[in-house]
Order: C-alpha cells, then structure tokens, then sequence
C-alpha cells in the first residue's frame, strides 16, 4: 500500500504534467506548429499524432507479445535437450 | 613525431600497454592512449596521406575527410572516457581488447581502399567477440560464439563482394557505388550486417547484453558506427536503405516494448536509432548524410551514457530486470539524473544532443517529399520516448521501491558519465559550432520555435500514452522470439535430426564392417570429450586475448611499414 505521502506527491505530479501538456497546446495558437506537410498542420497535431501512435504501438507491441513470448529458459530448455 | 603515426596504431599500442604492463602503470594507456590518438587524427590532413604496396595494389593506409574524421574523434573520446568508467572494475585484458577493438573502428574510418577497411573490419569482429566472452558467463561464452559466427559470416560476405568489385573494376578505392550487381549487393549486405540490419537484428541484442556492464559500453559504440560510415562512403543515396532503416525503426521499437531486461532494452534500442541513420544514408542528400554523421556522433554519446548508468545499476545491486527494480533515484541520485539525461537526449528532447541532430534526418526527408518517411520517422521520435526515454528510468529509478538501497556510482564513474552529459546538452543547445564539423556545410536550424512546439507535443503525449498503457506494458519475466530463433532452435533442431540420422547410418554401417566402427566409436569419443571441456577451455579467454592480440599488432606493424 502506497503511504498518504506517496499518493500526494503521485497526484501533485500528475497535475503538474497536466499542466504541461495543455501548456503546450495552448503555445500552439500564438507559435503554429512547423511541420513539412499540409496533412499535419492543423491544430494539435504533434499531441494527437504522438499518443495515438504509441497507442498503436504498445498494442501491436502486446499483441505481438501473445505469439512470441515465451519463459526466460526457453533456450535454456532446448540445450540441455 | 606522432602526427607521423596513424591514429589506429597508436591506439593499439596502448592497446598492448595495457595488456602487458603491471600493476597500476597500465593505467596510463588508459589515458594517454586517447588522448594522443585524438591528437593523431587531428593532424591528419584531408585526402591520403599514407599508401604501402601490397601485391599489384597501392593501398591507402590513412585518408581522411571531414566525416571520416568525425567518427574517428567519437570512437577515441568513447575509448578513453569508456576507460575511465570501467578502469576500477574491469579486468586488464578485457579493457586492451575493447581498445584493440576501438582501434578497429578507427582504422575503417581512415582506410581509403576495400583491402584496409575489411583488414580493420576484421579486427574489429575479431576483439569484440573477445569483449562480449569477458562476461565471463556461459551464455556469454554462448552468445560470443554466435556473434563471431555472424560476424565471421559477415566478413565473408563482404570479402566476397569486395572481390568481385575489385577483379570487376580493377580498383579498390572507396568510393561511392551503385547497388545493382552481385557484388556491390553483397558487399551492401555485408555492411548491413555489422548495422544488426533485418533479418540478422538478433546478434546484437543477444550478445550485447551478456558481456559485463563495461563491455556492454564499449560494443554499444563501434560496429554498427563503422557499418554506418561505410554506408556513407559506399552507398550514399541507395533507396533500399531507406526501407531497412525505417524496418529497423520500428522492430527497435516494438521488442524493446516486450523486453524486461534493461541492457537488452537499450540494445534494441541501438537498432532503433542506427535504423534512423540507415534512412538518412538512404535518402543520400547533403542534409541527410549531415543528419547521419551527426547523429552517429550524438547516439554514442548519448547511449554510452545509458549503458554507463544502466552498468552502475547493476554493478552495485547484481540485478537487471525491469521487475526487480525500481526507486533507486533514492540512493543513487547521479547515476539516476545521468541515465535521465541520457533518455531525455535519446527521445530528441529540445536541448539535447538528439533533438539538433535526429531532426536533421526527418528535415531532409521533408525536403525531398518523403511524405511517409517523415511520418514514420516523426511516429519513432515518438516510440523512441515510450520505449527507452521514459520507460528505462521509469523501471530502473522509479516505479516502486523494490528494497534495493545500492550506494551511488564511484567518482570515475559519475565522473565519465558527467562528460558525457555535458557533451549531450552542449550539443543539444549550442550545436553550431558542432555543425561546422560536418562533411557538408549547412545553415540548419533545429530550434525554430514551431517545430520545437511540434517536438513538444509529440513527446510529451507519448508520454502521456505509457502511464496510460502501464498495465498493458507490465513487465514479464519471458524473452521474445527473435530470427535468432532460425539459428539456435530451429537450425540445432535440424542439426540433431541430422546426426541421429547419420548414427542410425553408421549403426546400419557398423554391422557390414566392425573396423569402421571402431574408428567412429574413436572420433566420437574424441568428439565429445572436446564437447565437456567446452566450459573450462584449456586456455583463459585472457591468455587467448593476450595472444591474439600480440600477433596482430606485431602483423599490422609490418603492414604498415
């Protein structure tokens, strides 16, 4: 169980980081993203582009990870075979 | 005087010092080896200033230009601040060997023909599987012997195209060629194989993380370096590249997101990142080969400083698995905010060395419309973040707290790890006099503020994306399938189908002729008595290493002269 202190400085660094993030979405009305295509410039691109491509990333990561997986000894096994 | 030495033998000679000189006097071949290679191939005028006959040939020993130059002074700096790292803990002849092996590197950067470069190339192959048996485990033995097969494989490939080549030409400058024959294709391949390109990747995250922690550094900084300078001088601007390297992009990516060890985690991620050089090689423009060179030089820095922190972690608690670790920031703060640096540096954050140099590569694919490269390079900038920006500290130093109270970093070690992370923010926030090094002059500007807004977003929502996705990244103790697969089960699988078929033979054999069999029974035997001291060889690895390394250097002094 995290103590009352942990789950402070847990809340209080996730509000800092909320803060961040929307920080940098509002910087982008007064400096427009530079990006080299017009399909990426529009407002809010970097965010969306950059969480749902880890979103993508993470499940084919964990999805791949369902047929390639295997126990740490799994070469071990085949040499003592 | 030594200005008059090539910059690769003075770095194997002290190379040798530190081999052979006891007590602590070894030491100063630790220092003064860099220092005055560094010095060396400062003073090497651009062009060919060294050739030696050999056969009908006139090799060039030394040619220099600017992006030659450039990764040579990397390879000297990583040796000699590698060498203050680990001169407490390693051993003698495993630090000789990684320096033998740094002087491989720095001789494919000054050889100016195919013969030179693939004698270095060798004797890079040659010292760094003798780095990776220092671990001196079995699966280090192990892994060793699979990563020399590879490499031996390798050099035989690349000899082959370099033949062809050479009797097809009748030149074996370096110079710039087209892929498009079987000879320059299996040179190409070759190369590609010391850049742990597809579908060959596995060597490198299977050997690097077997060797010890300071092996570990060294093997992050010179093979796939020196495949990347060779691509720039021989295959700038083949189209190829630019697929294997955006494959290698993201394979990095997504097995370093399944991987639960933290060494192997940073070796997928050297993949992942040299994928990105592969790319800008493959775009072949002036910007792109800047962008190459230049991130060469920043990822050296950069993942030495991640390997030297992940080496600390597990010099003083023994342990290197994601789920055995966490909220060592308590007690080891340096190691912690170096390893920090080293991640924020990897992810390209805005002033670090990785954001002024990894954008270079993504502005040369938007100058020449490479709309889909520039997506996927921008999507990799992303998962670099998710897999070893956030997620290496996050386990390491953070998380939870795992019990573990291990005393921080020794003064050379934070002391190494603290010039590395004033190289990262150097060149991450005053990086034009950086950029007057490299081979094509440029007036890039990394910090235009729209794109540091984009580069902003980009990383910080991707990080926002792994706390989201932690339950579906939760550690695991199980490896990932890799090509290593075809070769270590399904290939011994074979192989063993193979000899019980071949026993079953000779059983069939034995009943027509007894005297046959006795000669088998004796091979056999031979065989396998062979087979029971493979765990204890007869010779140390240092005594084999001492060896090796004596004949080689007494060879390539007579080369030289």
């Amino acid at each position: 169980m995290q103590d009352n202190n942990t789950q402070r400085i847990i809340h209080r660094a996730w509000f800092i980081f909320a803060v961040i993030l929307i920080a940098t979405l509002v910087v982008e009305w007064f400096v427009p993203g530079k990006t080299p295509f017009e399909s990426s410039q529009w407002w809010s691109f970097g965010a969306v582009f950059g969480f749902f491509s880890c979103f993508a990333m993470v499940v084919f990561a964990k999805l791949l990870g369902f047929v390639l997986k295997r126990s740490e000894d799994y070469y071990q096994e085949t040499q003592d075979d | 005087m030594i200005e008059l030495l090539p910059p690769a033998l003075i770095l194997l000679a002290s190379a040798l010092w530190i081999a052979l000189v006891p007590n602590v006097w070894h030491r100063l071949g630790l220092f003064f080896g860099p220092v005055l290679t560094l010095y060396a191939i400062w003073m090497v005028p651009d062009g060919v200033s060294l050739t030696a006959p050999f056969l009908d040939y006139q090799l060039e020993l030394i040619e220099a230009s600017p992006e030659r130059r450039l990764f040579a002074t990397i390879f000297a700096i990583m040796a000699g601040v590698g060498g203050l790292y680990a001169f407490n803990h390693a051993r003698r002849l495993e630090l000789a060997s990684a320096f033998a092996y740094a002087s491989g590197a720095i001789g494919v950067c000054f050889a100016g023909d195919l013969i030179t470069l693939f004698l270095f190339w060798e004797l890079m192959a040659l010292f760094s599987t003798l780095v990776v048996w220092f671990g001196g485990t079995p699966g280090a033995r192990a892994a060793g012997v699979r990563y020399a097969i590879v490499h031996l494989l390798g050099g035989v490939i690349l000899k082959v195209g370099i033949e062809g080549v050479v009797v097809h030409t009748g030149s074996i400058d370096i110079q710039p060629l087209q892929a498009n024959n079987f000879d320059t294709y299996m040179m190409l391949a070759g190369i590609l194989i010391n850049a742990a390109a597809p579908p060959v990747s596995a060597w490198l995250s299977d050997a690097y993380p077997e060797a010890s922690p300071s092996g570990s550094l060294f093997l992050s900084a010179f093979t796939t370096k020196t495949a990347i300078l060779a691509l720039i001088l021989l295959f700038p601007g083949t189209e190829l590249l630019i697929y294997v390297g955006m494959f290698m992009i993201l394979y990095g990516i997504i097995w370093a997101l399944l991987e639960n060890n933290v060494r192997r985690i940073l070796a997928f991620s050297i993949v992942n990142q040299v994928g990105f050089m592969v790319v800008a090689v493959g775009i072949g423009t002036p910007m792109a080969l800047n962008g190459a060179t230049a991130h060469a030089f920043a990822h050296i820095i950069y993942k030495a400083l991640l390997f030297m922190s992940a080496g600390v972690v597990i010099y003083h608690t023994g342990k290197e698995k994601c789920n055995e670790l966490g909220g060592l920031y308590r007690t080891m703060p340096i190691t912690a905010a170096c390893g920090i640096v080293g991640a924020l540096a990897i992810s390209s954050f805005p002033l670090t060395s990785g954001f002024t140099t990894k954008t270079m590569i993504s502005e040369a694919a938007s100058m020449e419309g490479l709309v889909l490269v520039w997506y996927v390079l921008a999507a990799a900038s992303a998962g670099v973040f998710l897999h070893a920006g956030i997620k290496f500290p996050w386990y390491v130093f953070f998380q939870k707290d795992s019990g573990l109270r291990p005393k921080d970093a020794p003064w050379n070690m934070s002391l190494a790890m603290l010039l590395f992370v004033a190289m990262c923010f150097l060149i991450g926030i005053m990086p034009a006099p950086f950029y007057e090094l490299l081979p094509y002059p440029t007036d890039f500007n990394a910090y235009k503020p729209g794109k540091v807004v984009f580069y902003l977003q980009l990383l910080l929502f991707s990080g926002l994306a792994f706390f989201l996705l932690l339950p579906l990244i939760k550690r695991t103790n199980t490896l990932t399938l890799d090509t290593d697969w075809l070769w270590r089960r399904l290939g011994k699988s074979l192989a063993l189908h193979g000899l019980n078929a071949l026993s079953k033979l000779s059983s069939a054999f034995a009943r027509v002729s007894p005297l046959v069999t006795s000669r088998i029974t004796q091979w056999a035997n031979a065989s396998s008595s062979d087979q029971e001291q493979q765990g204890t060889l007869s010779w140390s690895i240092g005594t084999t290493a001492a060896w090796i390394m004596t004949l080689l250097i007494l060879y390539i002094g007579y080369y030289y002269w």
